[in-house]
């Protein structure tokens, strides 16, 4: 591989490597796991480099949240997720009650299957359109709706809030 | 709003995410070693390829579906019953409430005092067996099915990893876990558990292949998929698996997914299903006729051994005949109310 396109990456992971790993990390709530998850997912795109260098970030993306899937479904125990490590400046700021739906929706979000996590990371983090996070997880559209129905139908019985989410907009 | 919850808490999740140090670096290798790996593998990648081919399902086509308006709901809910802990409690059809889940505690009936106890923080789900004897948790830190046996306490963390829904079979003798290419079947007396792989010409699944238990405890089931086009695609069928071999026992003209547990009436004549976008509307089919008996609008519903249907919409449990007629209509108790409630058969 050229000189040239081994610069354009370093600097691609430089410019983009931060928002790739907050994305990892709202995945799967351990900062070791997020690393290794965008290491792994910046790997593969570098191994494609010259065919996917022009569109890099989406096809990061998308090798991103389909590898979290499958770890999840592959692997046990080293997947595990940190719930605990609350930051004190977040608590601070915020009404005891606040906090503590936060906290219970947190754990509720990490105990989803990964599908399901990955599609409410990319609605609610990322702002994306169903179309957008069906064509980054590769999937159609209604599998979208569906699994964020599912997902906040299971949020909803875990947290214990009953206002329906809009999982279709 | 819960929206804005939802979206304040994956935001602080990533928030927490740290600063990357040396990814670049590391990527870089890592994607050197890739593109060596890649030259060697081309000829086996290449094998697999032509062998990937899937014969794609011949469902014949059926009829419209005629559906038949729902019977007038006449019946007047009954008061609730008073919930105490320290008793079961049953609901309509005399069906004992197995579990009770809220936003910060799991409770469960325990077979021996038959009084409702506590389980350990960590258990941020449950799925008792129909039975009351055993239970799969799940806990926060785990993605493996563990099974709980609710008389001595034991518990015994399979090495099935749950990608999915579990769901009991009638008997509460097995689970069921979904996987990408198959299932697994957990014989929690046994402490054992079976892998089946089934032929990717049988996995038309919509994304991820569900498979549910059918009528009876012998069978499975998985909706079958074609597609309209490039993005579009619709419930073809529901393809019934002998559960033991995953051989195909037949492939039934069902255009809709089968609810996650207890879908099937005990004779295997009904099917409550859902649509794929709308998992709270439930239509009730006569698999024979693919006619449409009822339809509800409901946050569950289970088929009860009687053959009768239980399920909730807000604090209301009903049940419904086979014919989709409401049998009766009770209130749930305050204590009970706005909890996620799991009920025997």
């Amino acid at each position: 591989m050229k000189q040239s396109l081994e610069d354009e990456f370093t600097a691609f992971v430089a410019e983009r490597g931060q928002s790739l790993l907050r994305i990892a990390h709202a995945m799967t709530g351990d900062r070791d796991a997020a690393q290794d998850l965008v290491q792994g997912a910046l790997a593969k795109a570098y191994s494609h480099w010259p065919r996917i260098h022009s569109d890099a970030e989406a096809y990061v993306r998308k090798i991103l949240y389909n590898d979290r899937v499958s770890a999840w479904r592959k692997a046990g125990n080293r997947n595990e997720v940190t719930v605990a490590d609350v930051p004190d400046r977040a608590n601070r700021e915020r009404h005891d009650d606040d906090v503590a739906e936060r906290l219970a929706l947190r754990e509720a979000l990490l105990s989803l299957p990964a599908r399901q996590r990955a599609v409410l990371v990319m609605r609610y983090l990322e702002d994306r359109s169903v179309e957008e996070t069906a064509e980054a997880l590769g999937c159609r559209p209604g599998t979208v709706v569906s699994q964020a129905s599912r997902a906040l139908v299971k949020l909803r019985a875990l947290v214990g809030r009953v206002t329906p989410l809009e999982a279709s907009r | 709003m819960i929206d804005d919850l939802l979206r304040a808490t994956v935001r602080d999740l990533a928030d927490e995410s740290g600063t990357p140090h040396g990814l670049a670096a590391r990527a870089l290798a890592d994607g050197h070693r890739i593109r060596r790996n890649r030259r060697t593998a081309t000829v086996a990648a290449a094998l697999a390829a032509v062998l990937a081919v899937t014969v794609p399902i011949v469902i014949a086509r059926t009829p419209a579906d005629e559906t038949r308006p729902l019977p007038a709901a006449t019946v007047t809910v009954a008061p609730a019953p008073a919930f105490k802990q320290t008793e079961v409690f049953t609901g309509p059809g005399g069906v004992p409430l197995l579990s009770i889940e809220d936003r910060t505690k799991t409770f469960v009936l325990n077979p021996k005092t038959g009084g409702y106890r506590e389980l350990p923080a960590g258990v941020v789900w449950i799925e008792p067996s129909p039975d009351g004897r055993r239970a799969v948790v799940g806990r926060e830190n785990s993605e493996k099915v563990e099974i709980l046996d609710l008389r001595t306490g034991e518990s015994w963390r399979t090495a099935v990893t749950r990608t999915s829904n579990v769901s009991w079979s009638g008997d509460g003798s097995r689970v069921l876990v979904s996987h990408e290419t198959g299932y697994s079947i957990i014989e929690p007396a046994r402490r054992r558990s079976t892998d089946r792989t089934i032929e990717p010409g049988q996995l038309a699944c919509l994304e991820f292949c569900e498979f549910t238990w059918f009528a009876g405890d012998t069978r499975i089931a998985l909706p079958q998929v074609s597609k309209l086009g490039e993005q579009e695609s619709r419930v073809s069928g529901v393809a019934t698996f002998e559960a033991n071999s995953g051989t195909v026992i037949e492939q039934l003209p069902i255009k809709a997914l089968p609810i996650d547990q207890f879908s099937a009436s005990p004779d295997g004549r009904l099917l409550l299903t859902r649509q794929n976008q709308s998992p709270e509307q439930i239509s009730m089919i006569e698999i024979a006729s693919q006619r449409e008996i009822a339809h509800f609008s409901v946050a569950w519903s289970q088929f009860l051994a009687d053959g009768t249907v239980l399920a909730q919409n807000g604090g209301i449990l009903t049940r419904y005949a086979a014919t989709g007629a409401v049998l009766e209509k009770v209130a749930l108790p305050p204590e009970l109310t706005g909890r996620h409630l799991t009920f025997g058969l």
